[in-house]
């Protein structure tokens, strides 16, 4: 109990004294993570919204590997991103193994079903009646699809959350696609784990409360937006 | 009140975006002429890393040359793997084995000795397999005779393949409840080994790093067969065209130059009040009998 | 002629394999007040979906205000408006919710306000403009969702059993409301129902549904009394719809119901016929002992059960083992007793073979 305690304080301390190479990784942490996400909703909630909103043959079945994939192991995805972008891959000519877009593009790969999976259950538990209501006073298309993502905003913001926590938490892609190079692809993950390997146990444990206070509080902004004032709920 | 929120998350996220656009590091202020191509891909050994040794080479060459080193650092079956598939410009491990192969495939060529530092057999100060003041080939064998405890990097590292090696020739194949294979790097089994006990090959740099952290005294030193050598090998260009050459041969060259090993002989002194590596670019194998 | 709002040739609708709806011809026409009454299934919301452009036809052609719908179906769906059984908000006020189809036509927000303050006002609930929509009673939500129908005066209203979860006295305000309105702006509405004297207030037009396909069309009065199907006598609250079989003798066609009662029919007997029916209010009370007029049948039963009213009474009585609804004036109901034996007549024209 006193090491996860002398941690604690040691992660506040780094943060607080702005102890440049734990900025560096956190904000790299933050850039690469958040990315991620965006481009993860920008391609998960429309597809998601469209599975549920659509009837049609397969549809079954196009469920069953989105709800496979958020299950995906990073580390799995690591590697076959991995066997993408090496050199000798078929996209290695655009060199980008051990870049940060590297790990941009193999966690979008791990938070879009995430995110798609949740936007579908989200839509999907609206009222059917609602959009024919929304049609039937002359919305056109676009602006059905955006009234029923208001209205499912909570259920989407629940699936960001999950999406972003899935992917600023995983390290086995990171650790692949990154290859963890100092002031580089080196994340608040990727690092945790090099600290234990080289049996630094304190700087493991502050880093490790470094990414749990960074994710909180990304997730906090996101928590209350999403329930804004109590009254607003209706 | 919410749409005030709403805002601030949509422009952070979009601030994100903006700063993963420019990602480049601000220029250094003194640049030599710039090469072509400035990443050079580095893979060598998490203990090599972990020593801190790169952590002052490689700045002073990034300065010197302009070019950009990419640091990946994995066990050295994965190192040697990654220059036998060309994924790699350079490599620098210390398996010689693997790496003798590697040359003869002609994945790698110009293999050279840069530095040696030694490994050492540590354990529990009870000494239960009684391996103190041994050589080497009899500690181990005390070791499986007594069926102590003993933590295996099994990792195909350069630690593990000598304490690989170290068994066969004593004729052992270690197999039971006391040899336990834990697949980390080296400063997390050595965490193990304190935590059980046990007995374990280490290399005296990360043992001095974390001294204080195991509790165990050095019990094993010294032998012949316990240096631990490390070469540099440039991945062959004719063979795989995407490698840079003309990097991977700096960097080399930068580590047998009198700046490198000069860096090489004097790492760890103050901290540690000894070197922890040796600078051998004067020598060759044959004067490690190799 | 008046124009036709709604012009349907053929139409034929598909859910997967299933025929849901099979319209050869139906119009209606500008100012009409038409309900669409038939049981559970029968295809009523998939009319109203169908002619409000939400739900897709497979055949034939569909005109809406004499423009074909295929063209331009978004700015046609503007010029209706639905109302449906879930008083359906997004999460805001009520004033929100009003505005919603105006702001979706990019009308100007000083317009807006004007509009929704508006047709609030017609359905006196203006107080509640500023109410989180979700929160308000059902006799509360109703009237927004009327008024948000409203807003953007459309010239086509399409309820579906827009009043099925209220209680009576809300449904019946509400309704004289609705018709007044409705005549006011000379819209056309199209109001789908399963509870009859919501209709009977409402139209002078009743289009009765069946499987999807339209059986019965007619004044509300006729469907009551001679309703074309059993399941439709039901809807209509059919006094007495009594199991029978047909015989032809030498005198004519003779009805045979249960009990060995049998009783003549005057005039041409359909082929198919199964029930008997006859509405409560076709039986006359008799004095004992009083002749039988031609084409009259005179019975004999025994009181069960006298049920109170407003003017009118249901009497139910027992003949033979067959249960007969009455409905008797109340001067004469409260005159029975239980188990008294009376004569009660009624004339053979009345009856309704289905």
């Amino acid at each position: 109990m006193d090491s996860i305690w002398q941690g604690f304080c040691e992660a506040v301390r780094l943060l607080a004294a702005g102890d440049p190479e734990v900025y560096e990784v956190v904000l790299l942490s933050l850039k690469v993570s958040g990315l991620a996400t965006a481009i993860s909703v920008i391609l998960g909630i429309p597809f998601g919204l469209w599975l549920a909103l659509n009837e049609f043959r397969g549809k079954q079945l196009i469920l069953s590997f989105v709800n496979f994939g958020m299950g995906l192991p990073p580390v799995v995805v690591g590697l076959f991103v991995s066997l993408l972008l090496w050199r000798y891959g078929p996209l290695g000519m655009l060199g980008l193994m051990y870049t940060p877009t590297a790990i941009v593009i193999a966690q979008a790969v791990i938070a879009s079903p995430i995110i798609a999976g949740l936007s579908f259950a989200a839509i999907g538990s609206l009222e059917p009646k609602l959009r024919l209501q929304f049609l039937s006073l002359g919305a056109t298309g676009l602006q059905t699809n955006w009234l029923l993502i208001k209205e499912a905003r909570l259920g989407l913001m629940a699936a960001v959350m999950a999406g972003f926590g899935g992917v600023v938490s995983e390290v086995g892609a990171s650790m692949m696609v990154g290859g963890n190079i100092r002031g580089e692809t080196r994340v608040l993950t990727t690092a945790t784990v090099m600290e234990v390997g080289k049996g630094n146990y304190e700087m493991a444990l502050a880093l490790s409360f470094v990414l749990l206070i960074v994710a909180y509080g990304v997730v906090a902004i996101l928590t209350y937006s999403q329930n804004g004032r109590r009254q607003d709920a209706g | 009140m919410k749409k005030q929120v709403t805002a601030v998350v949509m422009s952070l996220f979009l601030a994100m975006l903006v700063l993963a656009g420019c990602g480049t590091k601000a220029p250094t202020t003194q640049q030599p002429a710039q090469p072509q191509v400035k990443d050079v891909i580095l893979a060598t050994t998490t203990s090599t890393q972990d020593s801190g040794l790169l952590d002052v080479l490689i700045p002073a060459f990034e300065k010197k040359t302009g070019y950009k080193i990419k640091t990946i650092a994995v066990g050295s079956g994965q190192a040697i793997a990654m220059g036998e598939k060309g994924e790699a410009d350079i490599l620098l491990t210390h398996a010689p084995d693997a790496e003798k192969k590697v040359v003869e495939s002609g994945a790698a060529i110009n293999r050279r000795l840069i530095m040696h530092n030694d490994f050492i057999i540590i354990g529990p100060a009870a000494d239960p397999a009684g391996i103190k003041g041994k050589t080497a080939g009899e500690a181990m064998k005390a070791i499986a005779d007594a069926n102590s405890i003993f933590i295996s990097r099994g990792d195909n590292s350069g630690t593990d393949q000598l304490e690989k090696k170290l068994w066969k020739q004593v004729n052992i194949k270690p197999a039971g409840s006391w040899y336990q294979e834990v697949g980390t790097g080296m400063g997390q089994a050595l965490k193990i080994a304190s935590e059980k006990q046990g007995y374990i090959l280490t290399d005296r740099a990360t043992y001095l790093a974390q001294s204080k952290n195991i509790g165990m005294p050095i019990l094993v030193e010294g032998d012949a067969k316990l240096l631990n050598i490390y070469h540099v090998m440039e991945v062959n260009p004719a063979k795989y065209s995407k490698v840079n050459a003309a990097g991977a041969k700096a960097f080399a060259d930068f580590l047998l130059s009198d700046e490198g090993q000069a860096i090489i002989a004097s790492f760890g002194k103050e901290k540690f009040g000894q070197p922890l590596f040796f600078a051998d670019g004067k020598k060759t194998d044959k004067d490690f009998g190799l | 002629m008046k124009a036709a709002v709604i012009d349907m040739q053929d139409i034929k609708s598909y859910r997967g394999q299933k025929l849901v709806l099979d319209i050869p011809a139906l119009q209606f026409t500008a100012g009409e007040l038409i309900s669409v009454i038939g049981p559970n299934g029968a295809g009523k919301s998939t009319l109203l979906q169908v002619v409000n452009l939400l739900l897709p036809y497979k055949t034939g052609r569909l005109q809406l205000f004499g423009e074909e719908a295929g063209a331009d179906p978004l700015s046609l769906r503007r010029r209706c408006a639905m109302v449906f059984q879930d008083s359906l908000f997004v999460k805001g006020t009520v004033f929100a919710n009003v505005a919603l189809p105006l702001q979706m036509r990019n009308m100007p927000a000083s317009m807006v306000t004007e509009r929704v303050m508006a047709v609030l006002e017609m359905f006196h609930c203006t107080h509640l403009a500023n109410r989180q929509a979700l929160r308000l009673s059902g006799g509360e939500a109703k009237r927004v969702c009327l008024a948000r129908a409203l807003a953007c005066e459309p010239e086509l209203l399409l309820l579906d059993e827009p009043f099925a979860a209220l209680d009576p006295a809300t449904r019946k305000n509400l309704l004289i409301e609705l018709r007044q309105v409705a005549e006011t702006k000379k819209m056309t509405v199209v109001f789908v129902s399963h509870n009859l004297n919501d209709v009977l207030q409402f139209t002078e037009r009743v289009i009765v549904m069946e499987n999807g396909a339209v059986v019965q069309a007619g004044h509300p009065g006729d469907v009551i009394r001679r309703p074309s199907s059993r399941a439709i006598a039901e809807l209509a609250g059919m006094d007495n719809i009594l199991p029978c079989q047909l015989e032809q003798t030498s005198s004519g066609t003779q009805i045979l119901l249960h009990g060995g009662v049998a009783v003549p029919y005057p005039a041409k007997a359909p082929l198919q016929a199964k029930y008997c029916c006859l509405p409560g209010d076709v039986f006359q009370l008799e004095e004992p002992n009083q002749p039988e007029q031609p084409d009259q049948i005179h019975w004999v039963g025994t009181v069960r059960q006298i049920i109170p009213g407003i003017g009118v009474y249901q009497v139910v009585v027992e003949m033979d083992g067959l249960a007969l609804n009455l409905r008797l004036a109340r001067e004469q109901a409260t005159d029975l007793n239980i188990a008294q034996e009376i004569l009660f007549s009624f004339a053979t024209e009345e009856i309704h073979l289905i």
